[in-house]
């Protein structure tokens, strides 16, 4: 079932500092349902306004069987009596909360096939406006009075034209969003005075994804036209818009693009003066969340995002352009964070081991919603350089560092192309003196075949910490089902399994969002941070965009079930070293489904228990015996086996996951003194 | 031409050069050089013997003169060559007419040993008889199975070739004569190069004393060329003085100065002026400048040689001179007798100046209104083209003359890319942003190139070798790819200048970004070049200042910049004044306009040089050079020619007639027609000259020659006709579609209930931008009344006007 927004406070309470809720998985290797998941292209909603009952259009594909429109903000469901059965748009309506933070939110459709990706809303508190026909040509243009918000989508060689009377003298500020919510529109925005003459071009603002914002004062009384398209000129059902217009400075920007749990969030105007308080929307960790200041006089708020960690992000001090005003770094913060206020600027921090071991320091910037392309050094108390970094093949920069002694190093952070102003922010994830698990996974969401599994990848990445990792769902829908595992130490591909109930219409318990809570049995003292990969730009401008933009939650949904379900029997066992046992991978097929099904390895081999080797092969009917045998020398301890099966019939082809199972290699010694104990207890 | 042939002809041209100069008044002989100093038994000095050095009767006497030696056994002279004879001094005596002058010669080391040199004498002697030319054994897999460095740029190469290939079959040290080095170029056996060496000319004999001393290398201390200069210096010659000898005088590191005039090769810029003859003899071919350019080994040096016609009829009509432009054109043409046109029309000035600085025509409203108006025609002159330089559609018509330029097309730069950078270029050129900074800014850009527009460049240009190529070609006037595989056949740039500025542009880094057809540039902190010849890591280098030492970390993009815009920089302003003068006159005063060499000079340096002070001094505006040239009476000078301009392309006597470009000319179909094209993406009613990307197979531009731009070159821009235009024009979809067109202007006048008068007067004024006269009404009005469908006949009508050339040109 879908939740409501959380509160911040009560989700500190939830996830203590030694775990982490992440939910990263979900580029998943099997191709969900089958090819049927709805696809949002853009969501039609006059505003949405926190506290009101809104309408919202959704308009894509497969959107046939529709049953909610999720947002955090609120379930939308379809209005009563549309026709749900074709594949046509659907509209939805439902209340909003009322005290969500003006900002940006997911959404997703959830239809009895599965659930969509996220696309992403404007929760708006400026007075909205609709979009009506006069903007569709520049005679006479869409008269608007400020502040408002207009949304609206643009189709091939259109443009959308605004009319705003101004005094000289007076400030008009405008920011488009575009692009940030998932639309294909690069839009730009000209701004034409009372004799026709341009006064006003604006595309690219930095950290915007491509999207547009300007800050202007009119120089001439008179009717402005406000002109909204793409650079292209293209458009189409992808190409939509959010305009906010206000005689006050819009853009804001976080001071740090990065804040702990529980810390407040500075934010400034883009010439750097300060833009007033700022609230912070509740966040399920490690993803953007909006963050909103009031205007001044005015009805409505300045918006901008964070990235909200769990822990204490230690911030910059200036001056700190040298190695000798290095900003000194607390032992207990998990990020440093700072930003670039003119061209050129470089900062300093110095951090103090206790003593050898791993140090890790990995840039937050693009993902955090900031244009820094960041450079991190890292030097030692005499100043040598010891290690740099830009990037880390699609991800920003990254040093790990084997610290090999108690004492100061220094870090040096620069832009790479030495660019700076208000938007140029950075935050540094910062592991020194503990161990630290790091779990990647593009952020999606996971379609689960009824009475079957659906699988992703999660790859983890341990450093100062080398020990098995208790992974476990929370808050999961009632209707799905995860096994808690235990994965072994050298297990750093891991694909999460959920399996969802076998029958029955899909309902609300069927899908939602959760979390995946990673823990180290052994050592509360090991940190696991979250790194969310975004997903992949597209090849170029025609195909559909996507926004860097992640969550921290994931969600999941059921499916219609395929052709064939694994499972296995048992799910959890010992095998002592030098001995092999069996497990049965058991199979439920739909009729006609008679071929053969390849059961292997889902992980790498090499990552299981050294010693202990997997023995799959070939279905044929609905049962197959798989050994796992363990060395006389088999590393002990716990370790999970993933196996997956395929099958491919006509030009059908599915892998599918089996769920995982637990084994624990135990020790040949224990293992015969455990069997000896039994027979004395009988 | 064969040794033998050119002393029959020199012969047969002394005949009839005595009987010319047999008239000529010699008031004053001088004598270069004016003593000689020879060195060893093969010395040789060529003297330059003149008649009245200073005066407009300037002459050429070197083979009219007697000569006479004071001491055969030290020194001989004849044809005026002086050839050593045995240690000592003598005195040449020259005479003519009743002038008499003398030469001291100084000949040492007579007696002792001049072996060939290899690297000075034997590699020029391959060089002046085209044996290692590009064509022949220099290309890269020579010829025959014989392969020589390209114009001797590599000796350690050629050495092995000539001495050790083939078990050194190719020579006979023992019989030289009989060596296939010597006798295929003398044609005693087959060559399919042809003839090259004729028995005992320079070059044969270098060969084969060469090849009789054993071929050996002299020895490490030689002296080596430094440099070679060309005498005379610029010389102007009149009727009657057609002959001019030449002569080159090599500096060697010894500091040794001798005349290497038999081994230079010789070329001449222009053929139909002066012809030149292996010896280094210039001949009269017309009238005209001409630049003369002697090659040594890889050293070169020019001079240029004016001849003059009187023309009897000629008589200077003395035109205002409004601006320095004029005066400084006016002063080259009355030296060249050349009457410049008068002034043009102000109707042909306002389609002119329309069409220069915005690429579209007049209006009609536009050509009535400058018409009208009353104010004295200079100032309304000017202030026509403040108003255009101020609008929008110049800024348009110019941004799409640099995207030309910068290769702005969407294969290079993505279909975003392409949109971004043309509206950067866009506000610079409406901002009249200062050149200087406009090519800074393009050179030294990092970040985003969605964010930041001008970092495209190096999008565009993907490595330093582009990027070298492109960035000396736009920004310094220099053609310099020859230099990447050798030193240039015909310039001074070598290949450790090419690789030298490549330096500069190694340690670019480009990366994507995330965002779709976005890209980050960004400077490393390595990066070298390595010369592929040499092997030599390459520092940077600035042309002809030399290498710079650029500190770690600094980024040499920037160095290179700001030695390529400070206003010292020999290369920047005159190229890009140039290139302005160029797109408004119609011609360079260089030209092509990126080619600057020393064999390619500016038909008026004091021009040239004066424009680019006026960008200089104006902060490097490109509206104020536009101005300043376009308020000249030069720029303002009809197309009309005179009988004493007729053949004038070069001097800018009067207005070039050229055909419009692709894009204005299909603007303008539009605008007569009132049917704007539909470009595919675009919004109804954008201009050709508009559009960010050349459009996919648009037919009509294509014919007409829009550019591609692949290729940082004016020259990818076809200017040549061809029968495909003709066709379009004549009977092609887009003529015919947009008159026939019911939406178009003839239709809607008609519907309308316009007259046939107005609809002709419309015509006119809208594609020629004057008024029809009335002989042209009277035609058009009987055409009309002829038909049998008005509508029809008034489309002919229309159909005429656009097949114009009067409406097809620029004039």
């Amino acid at each position: 079932m879908a939740d409501s927004l959380p509160k911040t406070d009560s989700l500190r309470r939830f996830f203590g500092r030694s775990i982490i809720a992440c939910l990263l998985l979900v580029r998943f290797v099997t191709p969900n349902a089958s090819g049927q998941d709805p696809v949002i292209n853009r969501i039609d909603c006059a505003g949405w306004v926190p506290g009101t009952t809104v309408t919202a259009t959704v308009r894509g594909s497969s959107l046939q069987s529709a049953l909610a429109l999720w947002t955090p903000l609120g379930v939308l469901r379809p209005v009563e009596g549309s026709d749900l059965s074709k594949d046509q748009p659907v509209s939805f309506s439902g209340a909003l909360s009322a005290d969500a933070v003006p900002g940006i939110y997911p959404a997703r459709m959830v239809t009895s096939h599965g659930v969509s990706e996220s696309s992403w809303i404007v929760a708006e508190d400026l007075p909205v406006v609709a979009l009506t026909a006069a903007a569709d040509a520049r005679d006479p243009g869409q008269e608007l009075t400020l502040p408002c918000a207009v949304s609206g989508h643009l189709t091939a060689v259109t443009s959308r034209f605004f009319r705003v009377q101004l005094e000289a003298g007076q400030t008009l500020s405008g920011e488009v969003y575009a692009r940030r919510l998932g639309s294909s529109l690069d839009p730009v925005l000209r701004l034409l005075g009372p004799d026709g003459g341009e006064v006003l071009y604006s595309d690219d603002q930095p950290g915007a994804e491509g999207d547009s914002g300007f800050l202007w004062i009119a120089k001439q009384t008179g009717s402005h036209l406000l002109e909204l398209r793409d650079v292209r000129y293209s458009g189409g059902e992808r190409h939509h818009f959010h305009l906010r217009l206000a005689h006050a400075a819009l853009e804001i920007n976080a001071v740090h693009p990065v804040i702990g749990t529980g810390q407040s969030a500075a934010v400034v105007l883009q010439n750097g003066a300060a833009a007033g308080d700022a609230v912070v929307a509740a966040s399920a960790g490690h993803e953007l969340v909006p963050v909103s200041s009031p205007i001044p006089d005015a009805q409505g708020s300045r918006i901008t995002a964070v990235v909200v960690v769990d822990g204490i992000v230690a911030a910059e001090q200036e001056p700190n352009q040298t190695a000798e005003t290095a900003t000194p770094i607390s032992a207990d913060a998990v990020a440093l964070a700072g930003g670039f206020s003119e061209a050129g600027d470089e900062d300093w921090f110095r951090l103090s081991a206790a003593g050898a071991g791993k140090l890790l320091l990995t840039a937050r910037t693009r993902d955090a919603g900031s244009p820094v392309d960041l450079v991190v050094t890292l030097f030692d108390a005499a100043g040598k350089q010891l290690a740099e970094s830009d990037d880390t093949g699609p991800r920003d920069a990254e040093i790990e560092f084997a610290v090999p002694a108690a004492g100061d190093y220094l870090v040096r952070v620069r832009e790479l192309a030495g660019r700076g102003g208000a938007a140029w922010t950075y935050a540094v994830d910062l592991t020194l003196d503990r161990g630290t698990v790091v779990v990647t996974t593009p952020a999606d969401r996971l379609n689960i075949p009824r009475g079957g599994s659906s699988s992703g990848v999660l790859t983890v990445r341990r450093v100062g910490y080398g020990g098995p990792l208790k992974l476990e769902a929370v808050q999961l829908p009632a209707g799905l089902t995860m096994q808690p595992i235990v994965v072994g130490s050298r297990q750093s591909t891991v694909p999460l399994t959920l399996t969802a109930a076998g029958s029955g219409d899909v309902t609300d318990a069927d899908w939602g969002t959760f979390r995946v809570r990673i823990s180290a049995p052994d050592n509360d003292a090991v940190q696991q941070t979250l790194q969310l990969v975004p997903p992949p730009p597209p090849k170029n401008a025609d195909e559909p965009f996507r926004s860097r933009r992640t969550r921290g939650d994931f969600f999941a949904g059921a499916a219609p079930g395929l052709e064939f379900s694994l499972r296995t029997e048992p799910t959890v066992l010992k095998v002592a070293q030098g001995e092999t046992v069996s497990i049965k991978v058991l199979a439920t097929r739909s009729e006609g489904w008679t071929v053969p099904v390849e059961v292997s390895l889902a992980a790498p081999a090499d990552q299981l228990n050294p010693g202990v080797t997997v023995t799959a092969g070939s279905m044929a009917e609905n049962e197959l015996e798989v050994k796992i045998a363990a060395a006389a020398d088999a590393g002990p301890g716990p370790c999970v086996v993933f196996l997956q099966g395929k099958s491919k019939k006509d030009k059908t082809e599915r892998t599918l996951p089996v769920p995982p199972i637990q084994i624990e290699v135990t020790e040949k010694a224990a293992a015969e003194a455990a069997a000896q104990e039994q027979p004395a207890q009988q | 031409m064969k040794t033998s042939s050119m002393l029959r002809l020199l012969s047969a041209g002394f005949i009839v050069l005595g009987s010319v100069y047999a008239d000529l008044p010699v008031r004053e002989l001088t004598v270069f050089p004016a003593n000689v100093q020879l060195d060893g038994p093969r010395g040789i000095q060529q003297l330059l013997v003149t008649a009245n050095a200073d005066a407009a009767d300037i002459h050429d006497a070197t083979v009219l003169a007697e000569y006479a030696t004071s001491d055969a056994a030290v020194a001989e002279i004849s044809d005026g060559v002086i050839r050593a004879r045995g240690n000592g001094s003598a005195t040449i005596s020259i005479r003519l007419g009743e002038q008499q002058i003398s030469v001291p010669v100084t000949v040492s080391g007579f007696d002792q040993a001049a072996p060939v040199v290899f690297h000075t004498e034997v590699l020029a002697a391959l060089t002046k008889s085209g044996c290692n030319m590009g064509a022949c054994h220099g290309s890269p897999s020579g010829k025959g199975g014989f392969r020589l460095s390209l114009r001797g740029y590599d000796p350690p190469l050629d050495l092995v070739t000539l001495r050790g290939e083939f078990f050194n079959r190719r020579v006979n040290v023992l019989k030289p004569d009989e060596s296939l080095l010597l006798r295929k170029p003398l044609m005693e056996v087959a060559h399919g190069g042809g003839r090259r060496l004729d028995y005992n000319d320079p070059s044969h004999m270098v060969l084969r004393q060469w090849i009789a001393e054993g071929m050996k290398v002299e020895p490490e201390g030689t002296p080596e060329l430094q440099s070679i200069k060309l005498f005379p210096s610029p010389r102007v010659l009149r009727d009657g003085a057609d002959r001019q000898q030449l002569v080159v005088l090599g500096t060697f590191s010894d500091g040794a100065v001798r005349d290497v005039t038999a081994l230079t090769a010789f070329d001449t810029s222009d053929e139909s002026i002066a012809a030149i003859t292996p010896s280094g003899v210039v001949t009269r071919e017309g009238r005209g400048e001409a630049t003369i350019l002697a090659r040594y080994l890889d050293r070169m040096s020019t001079t240029q040689i004016s001849y003059l016609t009187e023309r009897k009829e000629f008589e200077w009509t003395n035109p205002a001179e409004e601006t320095q432009i004029d005066k400084l054109v006016f002063a080259k043409l009355r030296q060249l007798q050349i009457q410049p046109s008068e002034l043009c029309s102000d109707t042909d000035f306002l389609r002119r100046a329309t069409l220069d600085l915005t690429g579209r025509l007049p209006t009609p409203e536009e050509a009535a209104a400058f018409a009208a108006e009353q104010t004295d025609s200079a100032q309304k002159r000017a202030q026509l083209v403040d108003r255009l330089l101020d609008s929008d559609d110049h800024a348009v018509y110019w941004s799409m003359k640099w995207s030309d330029l910068l290769r702005v097309n969407s294969k290079r730069l993505s279909s975003t890319g392409v949109h971004k950078f043309r509206r950067w270029l866009f506000e610079v050129v409406r901002d009249d942003m200062p050149l200087d900074q406009f090519v800074h800014r393009l050179l030294t850009a990092t970040g985003n190139t969605q964010l930041n527009p001008a970092a495209a460049y190096w999008k565009s240009s993907r490595d330093e070798i582009d990027a070298v190529e492109t960035t000396a070609q736009l920004f310094l006037g220099v053609r310099i790819q020859c230099a990447k595989c050798h030193n240039h056949p015909f310039e001074k740039w070598t290949q450790d200048d090419y690789y030298g500025m490549a330096a500069a542009f190694k340690r670019v880094g480009r990366k994507p970004t995330g965002l779709p057809e976005d890209e980050f540039i960004f400077v490393q902190s390595s990066g070298e070049v390595t010369q592929p010849r040499t092997g030599q890591t390459m520092k940077v280098r600035l042309l002809l200042e030399g290498d710079v030492d650029v500190a770690a970390g600094d980024d040499r993009r920037v160095i290179f910049a700001d030695w390529l815009v400070k206003p010292e920089n020999p290369f920047f302003a005159r190229s890009v004044a140039n290139r302005i003068w160029g797109h408004v006159v119609g011609r360079g005063i260089v030209d092509p306009v990126d080619d600057f060499r020393d064999s390619n000079p500016p038909s008026n340096p004091e021009l040239l040089n004066y424009l680019a002070e006026e960008l200089t001094g104006s902060g490097y505006s490109s509206r104020h050079l536009l101005r300043t040239i376009m308020a000249s009476r030069v720029y303002q000078l009809s197309s009309r020619r005179n009988q004493f301009n007729n053949d004038d392309e070069i001097y800018f006597s009067h207005a070039t007639t050229r055909m419009l470009t692709a894009e204005q000319l299909l603007d303008a179909i539009c605008s007569v027609t009132g049917l704007p094209e539909q470009f595919a993406g675009m919004p109804g009613g954008t201009r050709a000259v508009a559009l960010v990307d050349p459009p996919e197979g648009h037919k009509f531009l294509q014919v007409f020659g829009q550019p591609q731009r692949e290729l940082p070159c004016e020259c990818e821009r076809s200017t040549d006709s061809n029968l495909s235009q003709a066709l379009q024009l004549i009977n092609g979809p887009t003529v015919h579609d947009k008159l026939r067109s019911d939406a178009g202007n003839i239709h809607r006048w008609i519907q309308e209930g316009r007259s046939d008068e107005q609809i002709i007067d419309s015509l006119y004024l809208a594609a020629l931008s004057r008024p029809v006269l009335p002989g042209e009404k009277e035609t058009a009005l009987a055409h009309i009344k002829a038909g049998e469908d008005r509508v029809r006949s008034v489309e002919d009508v229309a159909w005429a006007i656009i097949n114009s050339k009067e409406f097809l040109f620029q004039h």
